[in-house]
């Protein structure tokens, strides 16, 4: 392949990879946005939607979309009960008690799942729900149809969701809690209310994360959403934690990233995105698009 | 403690004690504080007065360390101090108390007053870990001179108490003493009678003189009640959209016209 | 009377181990839990490194499994590759022992130095971005390392560290942290946290004492990985993820983040209690789970709730004459 195929078809694996990571950052962000709380259980859902769609299709037999729309509500379903019971009690404690929560709904979600029978902690092969084609784009370099329903559907979804941030008025809700959570109150808007709304998206865009990655790699397990949670929290704090399109070009860089990265050398594609993550927070301590903390004298 | 002659005998040697020139300060595009002139000596009981917003504050950032002025001078016991850090601020003499009392909440009064002890502590850090006998008696010294402060200040019974838990009066006492504590020979008050009832305005007058004069200080303060401004300084600035407007002893000021626009608008009396 | 008590401590950690080797000799505790113990400890001094730089001056770090894989590493090079430990006479072994845990110290404490100059000035939540980063570049640069085993993990070290050695460095550990916390220096870091700006306008250089107590830190859990490496007597990158990192963050703040005791029993039950849930097998985890939400909700304080065993408070008396007046004039 020629050199500028190459980077093209890299790019396209990276594009990939980045918008899946971006569906991910974007729960945390949306989390961090209006509570402060790393929710370190997100990455979790990402494989409870992968399991969610795994047994909407081999049990019900369902087409791609059935099973991306149950992947999103059954673990935003779930982190509604999780935010209600574990986090919200917590609310006006020290931040870290909630943090520390967060590790520990973590540590249950991974760890139920594989004592459940049916899930158990072995590798299980994802269905084939879209058929793989390939659409040569330059010369060699292809895009897969696998490629192009990840980029779409994340195009989709983060459509959705900028309209329903900036034009409805439950986004407008969102916005004033994430900006002054006492002040909202006054006005009359429904703060635990908005707080439940947002872990609700933020789940649901994780389960489609989940979704849309185990299409590309089909082995799925119990720990996948640890590892795919962390570098999608990367991605967040890369693009400025808090910031909706920083989360989405933090996700898109990661991916691109680690993808040229591993085709350097395959050792180095993990450590790398952390590398520039350090890096940009050296010269832009609030991530690409965050915005300074103020500290009023 | 700091010695009452040896700072006046320092500042005449320097001429001034603090010289504030042409300082201004941008925060983006605005101009927060623009040609703002001072000019302290030793001994004096100066105060900045002025409407809300009008870049007192800032003025008190910039004469501490906090913000780095764009424009202007700080010279403080002749030395440059723009660009310095905070710390080399208080190193230097200069101490201040907060707008909304910033005191450390959750150590108690007695912690309060040692932490500010800091600079003159000697022991290194292996000492420390081992907590040497030279370390002891250093630490005891600490709470010795910690103890011995707080009660020249009165609030040694409280001592072994949380920050947090006194009354609001005895935290700004608190803060006051914690900067006394720094050995400065400037001591910056911002609104140190915000809050305050008549009776405790009273009472902080007579403290803030005898503090002056028991620790041999130099005092600049912000304020608005300006009963007790017009009291006790020699000297007042008037600050207006972040320029001097004013600046005399307390009588001029008071009959200044522009001073009382600034305040109460066109046709005013104080 | 000083000099007799402060030694108490002391004593009574020479009068545990003697213990616990008494009853393995006479078959009372097997060698599992005994290790199991060893673990404790180890555990234990890592977490009162993080409560230095978490729990006293109040920054956030997650990547303290980072440096203590840095000295896990560097102290098994020294044991390892510099001399062929097993070839050694046994008065030379404990000299060398010795001396791959000075290098594991200053290896890491470096390392805390280099990643903590430059991202201390970071606030929150930015902080520990950049602390579990490190964690795992180290992870990255380790694999990428034949010589100490790479991605295989690094084999055949010597298991030298015995339970004796680690109560002898725990208690080393505990000590000086509680003098350090009871120093100028521990209170300049206590102010930090407290509130950074009225810290730095009481004349302290914030920066230096940050920096100081995460390359403090970073040493303690260097340490404890020396000792760790040579219990193990095999690493492997993965055993320092960020994961790992994390639960030396629960153990700190289900202790109680506000003191060592809190940091010291934390680690400990923590250690032990999956052992002990064992018999559940799988469902231990998901108890472990269950059991830290339910802690956080109930017993916010953590085990200890925020007390402090009396000997990690070292005492100064206050000379009369400071309260009688006589500094008055």
């Amino acid at each position: 392949m020629a050199q500028t195929e190459q980077l093209v078809q890299l790019l396209i694996y990276g594009i990939q990879l980045g918008v899946i990571y971006a569906l991910i950052a974007l729960g945390y962000t949306m989390v961090y946005g209006i509570i402060n709380l790393i929710n370190f259980a997100h990455g979790d859902f990402v494989m409870i939607g992968a399991f969610t769609a795994f047994f909407a299709v081999n049990l019900a037999g369902v087409g791609f979309f059935p099973a991306i729309l149950a992947a999103m509500l059954f673990p935003a379903v779930l982190s509604i009960i999780i935010e209600r019971l574990a986090y919200r009690p917590l609310r006006d404690k020290p931040r870290l008690s909630a943090l520390i929560t967060a590790i520990g709904v973590s540590i249950f979600l991974e760890n139920f799942p594989r004592m459940v029978p049916f899930i158990g902690p072995n590798f299980k092969r994802f269905p084939e729900l879209i058929t793989m084609r390939h659409f040569y784009v330059l010369g060699q370099a292809s895009i897969n149809s696998i490629q192009i329903s990840n980029i779409v559907a994340s195009g989709v979804l983060l459509a959705l969701l900028i309209f329903l941030v900036q034009y409805t008025k439950m986004g407008r809700a969102m916005r004033a809690v994430a900006y002054n959570k006492d002040a909202a109150a006054l006005m009359g808007i429904n703060v635990n209310r908005v707080i439940s709304l947002t872990f609700f998206i933020g789940a649901a865009l994780a389960g489609a994360g989940g979704v849309l990655y185990s299409l590309t790699y089909p082995m799925i397990d119990v720990l996948m959403g640890g590892w795919l949670g962390t570098k999608a929290f990367i991605a967040a704090v890369f693009g400025g934690i808090g910031s909706i399109p920083g989360a989405v070009l933090g996700g898109l860089l990661m991916g691109i990233i680690e993808v040229f990265a591993t085709a350097v050398y395959s050792e180095l594609g993990y450590g790398s995105g952390f590398i520039v993550l350090i890096f940009v927070l050296l010269f832009r301590p609030s991530g690409l698009l965050g915005k300074a903390p103020l500290d009023k004298v | 403690m700091t010695n009452n002659t040896t700072n006046i005998a320092n500042s005449v040697l320097n001429g001034r004690l603090l010289e504030v020139e042409k300082l201004g300060i941008r925060f983006g595009g605005l101009q927060a504080v623009g040609e703002f002139d001072l000019h302290l000596d030793a001994g004096g009981l100066y105060g900045i007065i002025g409407p809300n917003g009008a870049g007192k504050t800032t003025v008190f950032n910039m004469l501490t360390g906090i913000y780095r002025p764009t424009e202007g001078r700080i010279v403080f016991k002749g030395k440059e101090m723009v660009g310095e850090k905070i710390h080399n601020f208080t190193a230097a003499g200069v101490a201040r108390t907060f707008q909304n009392v910033r005191l450390f909440k959750n150590l108690t009064v007695l912690e309060n007053i040692e932490i500010a002890l800091h600079n003159g502590v000697e022991y290194g850090l292996l000492s420390a870990f081992f907590r040497s006998s030279a370390m002891r008696k250093k630490e005891e010294e600490i709470l010795d001179e910690a103890s011995a402060l707080l009660k020249r200040l009165g609030l040694l019974s409280y001592s072994e108490k949380k920050a947090s838990s006194l009354p609001y009066g005895l935290q700004r006492r608190l803060e006051i003493a914690r900067a006394l504590a720094t050995s400065p020979t400037l001591l910056l008050l911002d609104e140190p009678a915000a809050g305050m009832n008549p009776q405790e305005v009273d009472q902080l007058a007579q403290d803030i003189r005898w503090i002056k004069e028991e620790f041999g200080l130099t005092v600049l303060l912000i304020e608005h009640h300006m009963a007790l401004v017009m009291e006790i300084c020699d000297h007042i600035t008037v600050m207006n959209f972040g320029r001097t407007i004013a600046d005399g002893a307390p009588g001029e000021i008071r009959n200044n016209r522009m001073v009382v626009e600034a305040y109460l608008g066109k046709g005013g009396k104080f | 009377m000083k000099g007799i008590k402060s030694y108490i401590p002391a004593l009574g950690l020479l009068v545990f181990y003697l213990v616990c080797i008494q009853l393995r000799q006479a078959g009372y505790i097997k060698n599992y839990w005994i290790q199991i113990l060893m673990f404790a400890l180890i555990n234990a001094m890592v977490t009162l490194g993080l409560y230095l730089i978490n729990g006293i001056t109040g920054q956030f770090s997650i990547g303290q499994a980072g440096f203590v894989s840095v000295g896990a590493y560097s102290s098994g090079a020294v044991t390892t590759l510099l001399f062929n430990f097993s070839s050694l006479s046994a008065a030379a072994k404990p000299i060398v022992f010795l001396l791959s845990i000075a290098v594991a110290a200053l290896v890491s404490g470096f390392c805390g130095y280099l990643i903590g100059r430059p991202s201390l000035r970071l606030k929150g939540d930015y902080l520990a971005i950049v602390t579990l980063a490190f964690g795992e570049i180290l992870r990255a640069i380790i694999r990428c390392i034949p010589q100490v085993g790479g991605p295989r993990g690094f084999t055949g070290l010597p298991r030298y560290s015995t339970l004796g050695w680690i109560i002898v460095f725990f208690g080393l550990t505990v000590w000086f942290m509680r003098n350090y916390i009871h120093s100028s220096f521990g209170r300049a870091c206590v102010s930090i946290r407290e509130d950074e700006l009225a810290s730095e306008t009481m004349g302290i250089d914030t920066t230096k004492y940050k920096v100081q107590a995460f390359v403090i830190g970073a040493t303690m859990a260097g340490v404890a990985g020396a000792l760790l490496a040579h219990v193990l007597g095999f690493l492997h990158p993965d055993q320092f993820n960020y994961a790992r990192s994390t639960d030396f963050l629960v153990y700190l703040y289900a202790g109680g983040a506000g003191t060592m005791s809190g940091a010291i029993v934390g680690a400990c039950v923590l250690t032990v209690l999956p052992e002990m849930l064992r018999f559940l097998a799988g469902w231990r985890l998901v108890i472990y789970g269950l059991l830290l939400v339910l802690m956080m909700l109930y017993r916010p304080t953590g085990i200890c709730g925020g007390r402090e065993f009396p000997f990690l408070v070292p005492r100064l008396k206050r000379s009369p004459e400071a309260i009688g007046g006589r500094h008055d004039e």
